[in-house]
């Protein structure tokens, strides 16, 4: 069994600290490869070649790696980064069967334009990023897209309005919300304000005594 | 503006800012991020005008997350005053930054105005910074 990302790796890289800045210098990727019992295989990727398959196929595609000559079909199990430089130092490869249940983080994409939010005067808050799923490893999904043009204040986005293919079972409650609509603390303050102008407004226009006392000590510049 | 209700101790030792942000230094709840490249001391009045620069940019529609807090005090003596007698009282509030770190996060928005409203917010503060969004960082 194999899949069609395949990625060539050396091993031979001498651990630690100093030699692996000495790779990283040379655009190379330290790695390690572990899993199903079997000692941890310490490797090196090519920056470019590991970027390109992880742009082309997503995080959580299974990759076979090409480690002299002898190929292990793995998953990306946790990538370090260097925070300033956004670039990956470091990779952990989980060994997998196609047909092995493995639980993975699947990044959730909102699509479309939240045009009922927008009515309402609402922003679109999204609440989960990423969807923990226990799927067969040859069948985890890229990414989920939802589309949010229905999304309204009081109809919030959860797990169940996802369609999840066969086989993915979600790990997080059905209820969970995923993305709900909110008015910001500045609309809702413009909101007032205009409601208060109005309701100053009608006060004035309804000419009680009252009112138009205190039109009077405003001074409206008469 | 932005300081503690109630803190333990009045004044602090100023403290060195070595090494990189331990955490937060990915975007949490926006799209796009303001993430230091410096380390240094960002007050609440530079926080303060960095969010107005932000939301009167964007005006209507989006949200701001401030990730970081001003919880140190900073102490100043008074004008021409003689050195000795004891440390100064307590000026102001400042937040401890290091490179790395996701200051502020916006949501809402499209990424052009993003874009402008960080960058007015960047100008507000006191250490080098740049805009992040979530597309980069996958």
């Amino acid at each position: 069994m194999s899949s069609e990302l395949k990625l060539q790796a050396n091993t031979g890289r001498v651990l630690g600290s100093r030699s692996s800045r000495r790779l990283r210098h040379e655009n190379k990727i330290p790695a390690v490869i572990y899993g199903h019992g079997s000692d941890p295989i310490p490797v090196t990727l090519d920056r470019l070649e590991f970027r390109s398959a992880l742009n082309a196929a997503g995080a959580n595609a299974v990759i076979t790696i090409d480690v002299d000559g002898q190929d292990y079909l793995s998953i990306v199990k946790e990538l370090q980064r260097d925070t300033i430089a956004n670039k990956v130092s470091h990779v952990d490869f989980q060994l997998v069967r196609l047909d092995e249940l493995i639980v993975v983080d699947v990044p959730v994409y909102l699509t479309g334009e939240a045009l009922a939010a927008g009515r309402q005067g609402a922003v679109v808050q999204q609440q989960v990023m990423s969807l923990s799923v226990q799927a067969p490893a040859g069948q985890i999904p890229q990414s989920f897209e939802i589309d949010i043009e229905e999304l309204a204040i009081e109809t919030p986005l959860r797990v169940s309005d996802l369609t999840l293919p066969d086989g993915v079972i979600s790990q997080l409650e059905v209820e969970t919300v995923i993305a709900i609509a909110q008015i910001s603390r500045a609309t809702l303050a413009d909101t007032t304000e205009d409601e208060l102008a109005v309701d100053g407004d009608e006060a004035i226009d309804g000419g009680d005594d009252e009112a138009s006392a205190a039109g009077d000590s405003d001074g409206a510049g008469d | 503006m932005l300081m503690p209700r109630k803190v333990k101790y009045r004044k602090t030792h100023r403290g060195r800012m070595k090494g990189r942000a331990k955490g937060g230094t990915a975007l949490s709840f926006g799209d796009y991020g303001i993430q230091a490249l410096e380390p240094g001391w960002i007050t609440a009045r530079q926080i303060e005008a960095a969010r107005i620069a932000m939301t009167r940019h964007i005006k209507r529609g989006g949200k701001v997350w401030i990730n970081i807090f001003p919880d140190k005090p900073v102490t100043a003596k008074p004008a021409e005053t003689r050195m000795g007698s004891g440390k100064g009282s307590p000026s102001h509030w400042v937040a401890v930054v290091k490179p790395g770190r996701i200051m502020f996060e916006l949501a809402g928005v499209d990424n052009e105005l993003a874009n402008e409203a960080l960058d007015r917010a960047i100008q507000k503060l006191p250490i080098r910074a740049r805009v992040v969004s979530r597309e980069e960082q996958i």
